[in-house]
């Protein structure tokens, strides 16, 4: 008896010990800033909550050239758009100033664009735990970081394809409310 | 400056740089002479440049095939040998292509000069290049940024010889700038206003020798340009004065100091009188002045000297946050601190912080003090969202004073209104006291309808509260009176009869406008909306509150568009509207569950729902919100009457598991 109490002692010391080499270290990541809700491509860096006039302006002249959907703004007057190709989509509420247009959000749907952190299409959901640690909300396929403190503030989002354990695309959004 | 610069760190790095440079040429001159030693005994190694573009023939012959085209000012090594066949013609390598030049053209290499600059710390306003000979075409050694220090050694006649940063070369010398030396002053201290490296020099390129905690205590003893001359743990260095703080200037700051030892505190000081007491080590004092080498602590009055503390600056909130946490938590004597101290915030209560480290809160309201990381908090917003007229009575006992984290009793039991809702999770009642959503049942919460007319096919009473017991009877009203139904609550329509509000059982008094006021109170549900499928559910709850059986309703939405997503997570149901005015519609039956988010009927062109949208309608089941939930008419008024707000919760869902 006394031997299996050793015994069981020491499968616990020893559970103890691993364990932590068995956890990503997933507390080491830093929290989210509003920098990691930027956008990379290459070097051109995409920010939210900017005019979107000389973004749009930059893509076209790298020769993105983006189709234009709009609706009518629910929050603001004017027209919510979204501006988007198969590979990016950036998204607009017009309330900036005079009804400008200002970048509410940015989402990445193919290509090499990158999070300030490293993670781009096709990741594995492993490289996120690692560069962002665990996520604020995970919801089916969705892994939701948000700033510290505002949960209902600003998200980077990471869709992630289930089956292949691999980020399907990613979203930085604003969620600006009324 | 003062005049002994601080040393630079990385000499050893560039040292070895150079050497292998060095080691580099000596070995290209080494194999040269091999070569020459092979192919004959009179062989001469030279070093020169062409001031025009040169030819790197493959045979020492002009007209043969030429291997490149090398840049004027290319600085060579050339092996001359006196084979008569290589007359005028000297071998060289470039990059990896070796051949012969002509030597017609070649001019040595310019010599340095001593020049009036020399051993003078200079520096440039852009970007230069520390080239490792002085020739335009020389290896570039070292990119110097704007405002790098270097001496001057000598000069070249197109270029200056500069040691900078342990490398020696030559820039270019058109718009330098000589450093001069430090002004002393009279030693004073300030405070490094933000995270910052401590320079080497007064220059924006020096050197960091260490870096500097926002806060952290600096004593001044000169000044350079725009920045200070401090020194702060055995260092000398430079930092920019707009960065740095005089201690009873913080305004928008807090600081607080801490020692490791039991300092001992002054009454005074001029003649530094002992007050007797010491510094409790590790505890935290706030600082509101200074005084010469003295700092003095708010709470006492008396004053620590600064060399025997450690400070920390605090970015205080542009008005006090409030936030609670969702399980015990234990505070920290000091931001990223590995040990907590013995106080911990509890569930349940709020807590006020006016500062914040970074993602460290500060809290100190004279109960706890100490830091806890925000990821840990559930921060209230800024603002409260408004609510309906609700009722709720107290079965905690206690709620919170405003601004303080002091507990106010009530009695269980104790009727009170709530009047804002603070987050997911707080409430702020009429006396202005903030209560936590599971220290108070809501009885009822108060939503308009379309203001009607109708007349009592029986006697009612009307009564103060939508509750037959609580509430007080004030008036008996008669079959056939006419009354106005101006909202409702519970079972209970809201009514206006006799110059009263007051409220009355309605099911006797319901038109098309209230047809899903329920018989009697609804019982507990849920709303899930499934992004995945567009579908919204209404579902039962059972007794420890999940979800069950088949959805008592259930219908299809129009969701958030791509750029404006409908938010994941739980949402407790908040203000009613009957019409929410959009910008360019307005949409029957809102309820908000964020700032600004609805669910909602179908937008119409105005508040009557015979001017139904028809992109409104064809958008449903698509993603085309701004993140409200739109559903049809009666599926929104259906939710309306019969989920009660700030009781019930919605989820959204990207899918089900």
């Amino acid at each position: 008896m006394a031997c299996n109490k050793s015994a069981l002692t020491l499968c616990l010391l020893l559970t103890l010990l691993l364990l932590p080499l068995a956890t990503p270290a997933v507390q080491d990541a830093p929290p989210l800033t509003p920098e990691d809700l930027e956008v990379l491509l290459g070097e051109e860096v995409f920010s939210l909550d900017v005019p979107a006039a000389p973004l749009l302006r930059a893509l076209d002249q790298k020769g993105i050239r983006l189709t234009v959907r709009e609706v009518d703004s629910c929050l603001f007057p004017g027209k919510d758009r979204e501006f988007s190709d198969e590979q990016i989509l950036i998204g607009t509420l017009p309330r900036g100033a005079r009804g400008a247009d200002v970048v509410e959000t940015i989402m990445a749907l193919g290509g090499e664009y990158m999070t300030r952190r490293g993670i781009s299409i096709g990741s594995t959901g492993q490289d996120v735990l690692a560069a962002y640690g665990e996520a604020a909300l995970k919801d089916y396929d969705l892994l939701i970081y948000c700033l510290p403190g505002q949960p209902d503030g600003p998200w980077l989002v990471f869709v992630m394809d289930l089956e292949k354990d691999a980020v399907l695309s990613f979203y930085a959004v604003l969620n600006t409310q009324g | 400056m003062d005049c002994t610069p601080a040393p630079a760190k990385n000499k050893f790095a560039f040292s070895a740089r150079r050497a292998a440079i060095v080691v580099t040429l000596a070995l290209l001159m080494t194999l040269t002479m091999l070569q020459g030693t092979a192919e004959g005994p009179e062989v001469e190694t030279t070093q020169g440049y062409f001031l025009t573009e040169t030819n790197l023939y493959a045979q020492p012959d002009r007209s043969g095939e030429v291997l490149l085209r090398i840049p004027q000012y290319t600085p060579f090594v050339i092996r001359v040998s006196a084979d008569p066949a290589q007359k005028g013609f000297g071998w060289t390598q470039v990059a990896d292509v070796s051949g012969y030049v002509s030597l017609a053209n070649l001019l040595p290499m310019p010599k340095v000069f001593s020049d009036w600059r020399e051993g003078k710390t200079m520096f440039a306003w852009d970007v230069r290049l520390l080239r490792e000979q002085s020739l335009h075409g020389a290896e570039v050694l070292l990119r110097l940024l704007p405002e790098t220090p270097f001496t001057v050694l000598g000069r070249t006649k197109f270029m200056l010889y500069v040691e900078a940063q342990g490398v020696r070369g030559y820039i270019y010398a058109d718009k330098l700038e000589e450093l001069r030396c430090d002004q002393p002053l009279e030693p004073s201290l300030r405070y490094s206003a933000m995270e910052q490296p401590l320079l080497s020099w007064p220059l924006a390129g020096a050197q960091p020798l260490i870096d500097l905690k926002a806060g952290q205590l600096l004593r001044v003893t000169g000044q350079n340009r725009a920045y200070l001359r401090v020194e702060v743990m055995d260092q000398v260095g430079y930092v920019q004065r707009q960065h740095t703080g005089a201690i009873g200037e913080v305004a928008e700051q807090t600081m607080l100091v801490y020692s490791q030892t039991a300092s001992p505190l002054y009454s005074g000081v001029d003649d530094a009188r002992p007050a007797g007491q010491t510094m409790e080590p590790g505890r935290l004092y706030q600082v509101d002045a200074q005084a010469g080498d003295f700092l003095r602590l708010k709470d006492s009055g008396l004053f620590a000297r600064a060399e025997g503390v450690q400070a920390l600056l605090l970015e205080a909130f542009a008005a006090p946050r409030l936030a609670g946490v969702d399980a015990p938590r234990a505070l920290m004597g000091l931001p990223e601190a590995d040990s907590a101290n013995d106080r911990w915030l509890q569930p349940g209560r709020l807590y006020t912080f006016l500062s914040s480290s970074g993602n460290w809160w500060y809290v100190d309201d004279g109960l706890v003090q100490g830091f806890v990381d925000v990821r840990h908090l559930t921060p209230l917003p800024e603002r409260g969202e408004k609510m309906n007229r609700t009722y709720a009575v107290y079965t905690g006992e206690a709620a919170f004073l405003p601004g303080s984290s002091q507990l106010q009793p009530v009695v269980p039991g104790q009727l009170v209104e709530l009047n804002e809702l603070w987050g997911k999770q707080w409430f702020r009642t009429g006396q202005g006291s903030y209560v936590h959503i599971g220290a108070v049942d809501i009885l009822a919460s108060d939503a308009p309808v379309r203001p009607h007319k109708v007349i009592l096919d029986q006697a009612l009473t009307m009564y103060s509260l939508p509750d037959e017991v609580r509430g007080r009877a004030i008036a008996a009203l008669d079959a056939g009176e006419q009354v106005e139904v101006i909202g409702f609550a519970r079972y209970f329509l809201l009514l206006r009869a006799r110059g009263m509000e007051g409220y009355v059982v309605g099911k006797t008094l319901k038109t098309h406008e209230t047809r899903y006021l329920p018989d009697t109170d609804p019982p507990p549900c849920e709303i899930l909306v499934n992004k995945a499928d567009f579908s919204v559910s209404l579902y039962a709850l059972d007794a420890r509150g999940q979800r069950y059986g088949e959805p008592i309703l259930r219908g299809i939405a129009a969701l958030g568009k791509r750029s404006t997503p409908t938010p994941s997570g739980r949402f407790p149901l908040g203000y009613k509207q009957r019409w929410v005015r959009f910008s360019q519609s307005q949409a029957p039956h809102a309820i908000t569950y964020l700032r600004g988010r609805y669910l909602h009927g179908i937008p119409c062109y105005g508040p009557d729902e015979a001017q139904v949208t028809e992109w409104g309608l064809q958008e449903l089941g698509t993603l085309s919100s701004g993140g409200c939930v739109r559903m049809t008419f009666d599926m929104a008024a259906y939710l309306y009457f019969n989920c009660p707000s700030y009781k019930t919760i919605m989820e959204v869902v990207n899918g089900l598991q």
